[in-house]
């Protein structure tokens, strides 16, 4: 006889992977299903040089039109594009970057870890835009409190309200100089900043601060290589009651029943996974009588270099010995908090840092010259990232496209994500404030722009399934539980509502956390 | 200039053999594969060397007279200096050639069309092919390189850039040569104290 499971998990990265957490050391016995293997890290992979690799480093042509994060290095970790097919209008590009193995995305996460403020969770509140969340700052909180020591968080507290401080590893290092310098020009225009807040150790997935703890609890069985196709209903009582995956290599068909079902499958997988699971009490996709599901589809927008400088004093011909540059630092949210700017509304973010020499097509040079000025400037580059909020708009989403499938023939999804004046706007003033600030330092600007990487780019895309206190307006009610159906669960970025420029995976595990501990507590008052 | 024979005259340059190509350092003493080194269970590990290290494969895709074209270029924009590879000694107008004619159409009519008009103005202005101009001739036909910075991100800014194909084309060469030339194995070699080149890094193998 097959075991029984209490609860069955779709996707092992931050949500699934927070989800197991949660769940197993309360006593619940979950399934773990992921569409792809687990890496091995001792035989899969090995130092080599990049003049050793067949195209140089610079990576096969065309193998991933839309990951540009990928490198000839990692190139075989980033999910493939041909087995993974999806749509949009050629007009309107999206580029949907995903990772198909034991601990998805956090395998490669920058790490960036960012408590989201009731700036965002009762943004209607604020400015009168969108929806509020059905949970508050307040009631994230404690799971902030609990899974930023998991994650190994370091950063420095500074008592911003729009980014709250957390439990750091205290990061009280020292500036370098250049680095002090930019600090106290923007100090001077009244502008945040502080450290980064990062989750550290040479890996922070999914992989080694979740699932370990999990696995001895006896409670989890992981099963790879588990695409899955649908979850299935009973139509009797409206409930889900398994699902049907296909074994990523054999392609052979199997269906596992299950008591709880929680997609944590990311953003998008999730919402395809809901849209793919259609039946007659659900014609429009699982838990969608509002209509939501697939819409309200946002993620930041990114200007990366929206400035690129040099600090004039750090050239080698300049310095005499000495190390002016090195490390960096962050910029949070500053506009819109307590004024009103005219073009937008809400804000963004900006990540700053220095040493290394410049990127060669800053320099209007070439040749002997072009080597020359390099290796003067072989420690003087200064650069800056925007990361902006983007607004959740109903006609930014997704559908199934009808004509596409996988490699699995599961229906493939057409995303459309416009970008629209609140973030262009937002753009826009990013890119003077961030040139405003570095000749306030006195650094040289080389260049400066303000071209967003196309939507999805940034790998933060959120929304499609919303929660939300009224179920004719969202699929997810305040414990990330389908307003539906009951013993339906959906952890990750789909259920965001809105955003702010803040990296989404913390908030991520935190929901992840407490729905988990919300469901626990159903299962255990039999109240599910 | 053949590549081995640049390989044999920079100085200091150990032999082929012995440049890192493997995830541990290559055996100082040759000997270790004999039989008799090992134990009776143990499997053996074989040096082996890349297909670039022994033979520059000819250039494929571009006429001869656009990868002449590229060759004057490549050297111009990343001469030999300061005691350092070039282009040219690194092999990278040959890999060049190679990743053009694995990019999409886009890429591969920038870079036909660029070379065409490099020479094409260079006839014009100075009748002679770009092959056979100096570096003081090529200056300019080289002047968008000089008169802006303007630094793309990615296919997506394309669509919104003001410069012309020409602008393009050289912007996009100027970093491709660089990019080539300090991921190469003979910058790697020359810099073994310095920072600048590829570098080493660590490598997924496919998974199945």
């Amino acid at each position: 006889m097959k075991q029984d499971y209490d609860v069955l998990i779709i996707g092992s990265g931050a949500s699934g992977g927070m989800a197991a957490y949660t769940l197993t050391k309360a006593g619940v016995k979950c399934l773990m299903l992921d569409a792809g293997p687990m890496l091995d890290f001792d035989r899969q992979r090995a130092l080599r040089p990049v003049y050793d690799l067949p195209f140089r480093g610079f990576g096969e042509p065309g193998r991933f039109p839309h990951v540009t994060q990928a490198s000839e290095f990692d190139a075989n970790l980033w999910a493939d594009e041909k087995q993974n097919p999806y749509t949009y209008d050629p007009d309107d590009p999206y580029y949907w970057v995903r990772i198909r193995l034991i601990g998805g995305k956090t395998l490669r996460w920058g790490r960036a870890s960012w408590r989201m403020s009731d700036y965002e969770f009762k943004g209607r509140d604020h400015d009168g835009f969108g929806e509020n969340w059905p949970v508050s700052y307040a009631d994230l909180a404690p799971y902030y409190d609990r899974a930023e020591p998991i994650m190994r968080v370091s950063g420095r507290k500074e008592g911003f309200p729009q980014i709250p401080d957390g439990i750091f590893l205290e990061d009280n290092s020292r500036d370098s100089e250049s680095i002090a310098r930019f600090i106290a020009a923007a100090k001077r225009m009244n502008v945040p900043t502080t450290k980064s807040r990062v989750a550290t150790g040479s890996l922070a997935s999914s992989v080694n601060l979740l699932l370990p703890d999990a696995l001895a609890t006896g409670n989890l069985t992981i099963v790879p290589n588990a695409v899955v196709r649908e979850i299935t209903v009973d139509t009797n009582t409206g409930r889900v009651n398994g699902v049907s995956f296909v074994e990523r290599i054999s392609k052979r068909d199997y269906h596992v029943p299950a008591r709880v079902v929680i997609a944590g499958a990311s953003t998008l997988e999730s919402t395809r996974l809901l849209l793919n699971s259609k039946s007659r009490l659900y014609p429009n996709g699982l838990g969608n009588s509002s209509g939501v599901l697939g819409h309200y589809l946002f993620d930041q927008f990114y200007i990366k270099g929206v400035v690129e400088a040099i600090v004039p004093d750090a050239r080698v011909s300049k310095a005499a010995g000495r190390r002016i540059t090195g490390g960096g630092g962050y910029i949070p949210q500053f506009r819109n908090l307590n004024s009103r700017e005219k073009n937008f509304i809400r804000g963004y973010a900006f990540d700053f840092g220095s040493g290394g020499m410049p990127a060669p097509r800053y320099l209007p040079l070439y040749g002997e010259a072009l080597q020359n000025e390099l290796a003067d400037l072989a420690h003087a580059s200064f650069g800056m990232t925007t990361m902006g909020a983007v607004l959740p708009r109903h006609e930014n989403g997704v559908h199934i496209d009808p004509d596409v499938k996988d490699a699995w023939g599961i229906p493939a999804l057409h995303i459309t994500h416009k970008y629209t004046d609140n973030e262009f706007a937002m753009a826009k003033d990013s890119m003077h404030m961030a040139e405003e600030l570095c000749r306030a330092a006195g650094f040289e600007v080389l260049h400066k722009h303000a071209e967003m990487v196309p939507p999805g780019e940034s790998i933060h895309e959120l929304g499609c399934c919303r929660m939300g206190a009224d179920p004719k307006k969202s699929v997810l009610n305040k414990f990330n539980q389908s307003h539906d159906v009951k013993n339906l669960f959906v952890m990750d970025g789909s259920s965001f509502v809105s955003g702010g420029p803040q990296n989404p995976t913390l908030t991520i595990l935190a929901l992840a956390m407490r729905a988990s501990e919300y469901l626990a507590g159903q299962l255990k008052e039999r109240s599910i | 200039m053949k590549r081995r024979n640049v390989l044999k005259s920079l100085a200091g340059l150990p032999a082929l053999a012995a440049l890192p190509a493997a995830a541990q350092a290559p055996a100082a003493d040759a000997s270790v594969h004999r039989t008799s080194a090992r134990g009776p269970g143990e499997t053996p590990k074989l040096d082996t060397t890349a297909a670039d290290a022994v033979s520059t494969p000819a250039a494929q895709f571009f006429t001869p007279a656009q990868f002449a074209t590229l060759r004057r270029l490549a050297v111009f924009i990343v001469p030999a200096a300061n005691g350092k590879p070039g282009a040219d000694e690194a092999a990278v107008p040959e890999f060049i050639d190679f990743l053009i004619s694995r990019c999409d159409n886009e890429r591969q009519t920038l870079y036909r069309n660029g070379l065409d008009a490099l020479d094409a103005r260079s006839r014009e202005r100075l009748h002679k092919a770009f092959a056979e101009l100096d570096a003081t001739e090529a200056t300019p036909l080289l002047a968008p390189l000089q008169d802006r910075t303007w630094a793309f991100a990615g296919p997506y800014d394309r669509r919104r850039v003001a410069l012309d194909d020409y602008g393009q084309f050289l912007f996009y060469v100027k970093d491709d040569l660089l990019r080539a030339t300090y991921n190469s194995r003979e910058w790697a070699a020359a810099n073994r104290t310095r920072r600048g080149a590829g570098g080493i890094g660590t490598y997924w193998y496919a998974l199945k």
